[in-house]
């Protein structure tokens, strides 16, 4: 039942593309770093009007760049939605990512997860005037969002078998705007 | 002995035409006028002049080599003191602390759930002294810790951390069996006071106490793993300074060779070839030494350490899943919860491909069956992932596919007795339920235990490899204390002793 804030790099550039079976040089050694991180996501990973971006993912980012000894200048960041996340490790859109990433076993045979460095636990959220919401039970026949790539809607319907009703949508930020 | 014509000048036959030398007041050179001789390097066209810098240079050459060597085997020798005698195994420890904590609330709900009925199950009592041991083996495990963390600050507050915690745990728990023995209820019918101060003592332990404990264990392991790989590749580039350096060495003592084969006629000096001989078995060997560590280490670090660290952390996760069936059974509000902690934890133990079907408890166990029940460790490939997972993919023939093999059919023996409970429980039948749990109606408790016993011999069956690794790494570089110095000091003493009869013809 958790979230968790992982920071994962590619170890090889096999299995996902066609042509490349050659290992890749570790991201611990380059110049600079192209790090994913969420746009959408309040405190952790939000992109600002101007383009850049902020939250507790990004400083953690910045922190661990620089331990690598990659100046903050050197940094670039990119949104990277739970759906692409594996790719966008695997042909080299992203050096690391570090944003929440359930750490499941099956992701790690494609992708290799350092960390956790921060262990969240995954909560419901719901609109503010609707109080027929108090736990995960009464999720059962309520339109849940279902974001392409994440887990979370799993938890509610397939483990813990509320019936919900899950509405796909890309990205975090539009579960919040879906009508 | 035939005198070899010189070729060249013999040393002080022509003295340098330093302009001191002209002065009739000095009846000695004066020091100034030799090392400006010296600077000129006449002395480089006589024979003797020549042979020296052979002799040199050849003595130069094999104190790198075992300057080289010291440095790489000094290398070899601190990683294997790490991994084999001081970090490796406190870290282990530290994994004991994950599991003693888990295994504390474990026997907490055991005791819960039983309530008056003292003997269900492995017993009231019994549950107890194992509480207590595991709290003794958590505090051991946090030494351990406290030391690994030596002067890392952050480290060293999480253990803290753990240890407060664990005090207002046994609060929490002590007032939880309080209210338990007042109530001295049915068992599996808690009444919901007792639930409640329960409660507060499991989250205290699986958001706080655990999360922290496995950090503990994260940091420490990749303290160790930084250091085995920064000393491996240390031991590796030594290597390869060794074989130049040797390389070098013996490219000098060839050249001395066929100097004095070329200048004094003879075909070989027989102290020079010994030395050459002992300075090419001395690299061989050097090198060949390191490679043989840098193995040990790896077979230590990968075998040993790593399978170690992931097999007790599998059967700290099997524990606590275990105790989750007592919850679901104690706490009848949290029921689906506990359902779903233990599908989790089930799946991190080994999570086989259910395609497209929602995973769910029903198909995991249908999972298991289909994927298990045709496996056999070592051959094909592995249909399912996990820690046991990544073990059978890793695993040798023999010994360790045999344990892997019992250890994953004890592992469907213990989810067959869960489905069965799982099933009484949710068609109305608690008190069945708590029988087959507690091993009343079935050998649930019996059947964990031999999970848990094959899981200990598969995880010894590692332990004997990494003990193994260490000792070839330990008995490998005993002999070395003295080899190198040793080999070197003969090597220059052959060197001096063919030279010497050549320098005396120019007497």
């Amino acid at each position: 039942m958790r979230v968790i804030g992982a920071i994962t790099a590619i170890l090889t550039a096999a299995a996902l593309t066609a042509c490349g079976t050659a290992e890749r040089d570790s991201v611990a050694d380059k110049e600079s770093l192209v790090i994913g991180v969420k746009e959408d996501q309040p405190a952790l990973g939000v992109k600002r009007p101007d383009g850049t971006y902020e939250g507790f993912d990004v400083d953690v980012a910045v922190y661990i760049a620089g331990k690598l000894g990659v100046p903050k200048d050197r940094l670039t960041f990119r949104t990277t939605n739970s759906s692409v996340r594996e790719e966008a490790l695997a042909d080299g859109t992203v050096d690391l990512i570090v944003a929440t990433y359930s750490i499941t076993a099956r992701r790690k045979m494609e992708v290799t997860f350092a960390g956790p460095y921060y262990v969240a636990h995954q909560d419901t959220f719901v609109r503010a005037d609707d109080d027929s919401i108090r736990d995960v039970r009464d999720l059962a026949g309520k339109r849940i969002c279902e974001v392409t790539g994440s887990n979370s809607w799993r938890r509610v319907i397939e483990e813990r078998k509320v019936p919900a009703k899950p509405v796909t949508v890309d990205t975090y930020g539009a579960c919040i705007d879906a009508p | 002995m035939t005198m070899t014509p010189p070729r060249g000048t013999p040393a002080g036959t022509a003295p340098p035409p330093a302009p001191s030398a002209r002065r009739t007041a000095e009846p000695q050179r004066p020091r100034g006028g030799r090392l400006r001789a010296f600077a000129r390097g006449r002395w480089l066209r006589t024979i003797p002049g020549r042979i020296g810098v052979h002799v040199v240079l050849c003595l130069a050459a094999i104190a790198a080599l075992l300057a080289v060597l010291t440095v790489a085997i000094g290398n070899a020798r601190d990683s294997v003191q790490a991994i084999g005698h001081d970090a490796g195994p406190q870290v282990v420890a530290t994994g004991t602390l994950y599991f003693a904590l888990s295994d504390m609330d474990a026997q907490v709900s055991n005791v819960l759930l039983i309530g008056r009925d003292h003997d269900l199950g492995i017993g009231h009592d019994e549950s107890l002294r194992l509480y207590e041991r595991r709290r003794a083996e958590a505090d051991a495990a946090a030494v351990q810790a406290a030391q690994l963390a030596g002067g890392d600050p952050a480290l060293r507050r999480t253990v803290q951390e753990v240890l407060d915690g664990l005090g207002r745990y046994e609060r929490l728990v002590g007032r939880a069996m309080e209210l338990d023995r007042q109530a001295a209820h049915p068992p599996g019918e808690l009444p919901k006071q007792v639930v409640d101060a329960y409660r507060e003592a499991t989250d205290l332990m699986k958001l706080e106490l655990l999360p922290k404990a496995y950090n503990i264990t994260l940091d420490t392991g990749a303290q160790v793993r930084q250091d085995y790989e920064t000393k491996r590749s240390a031991v590796l580039t030594g290597r390869t300074w060794v074989a130049v350096t040797g390389l070098v060495a013996l490219l000098f003592l060839v050249a001395t060779q066929l100097y004095l084969t070329r200048t004094f006629r003879r075909v070989l000096n027989p102290p020079l070839v010994l030395a050459t001989l002992a300075a090419l078995a001395l690299t061989a060997a050097g090198a060949g030494l390191l490679t043989a560590q840098a193995g040990h280490m790896r077979k230590a670090k990968e075998d040993g350490f790593d399978s170690i660290l992931q097999l007790s952390r599998a059967r700290a996760i099997s524990h606590s899943a275990f105790a989750d069936e007592s919850r679901y059974l104690l706490d009848p509000g949290r029921a689906d919860t506990y359902e779903q902690t233990y599908l989790d934890k089930s799946l991190s133990v080994i999570q086989p491909d259910l395609g497209d079907a929602p995973v769910n408890l029903e198909n995991y166990h249908a999972g298991l069956e289909e994927k298990l029940g045709s496996f056999r460790a070592g051959e094909g490939d592995v249909p399912f992932l996990g820690f046991f997972g990544d073990e059978a993919r890793a695993v040798e023939p023999g010994r360790e596919a045999d344990a892997l093999q019992k250890t994953l059919q004890a592992y469907l023996v213990v989810q067959r007795n869960d489905a069965r409970m799982r099933e009484l429980a949710s068609s109305g039948d608690r008190a069945a339920a708590v029988d087959l749990r507690m091993g009343r109606t079935s050998d649930a408790i019996s059947d964990f235990g031999a999970y848990d016993a094959a899981l200990a011999a598969l995880t010894a069956v590692h332990q004997d490899a990494f003990d193994e690794a260490i000792r070839d790494a330990d008995g490998g570089l005993r002999g070395w204390n003295a080899v190198p110095a040793g080999g070197a000091a003969a090597i220059a003493l052959l060197i001096l002793a063919g030279v010497r009869p050549r320098l005396a013809e120019f007497r």
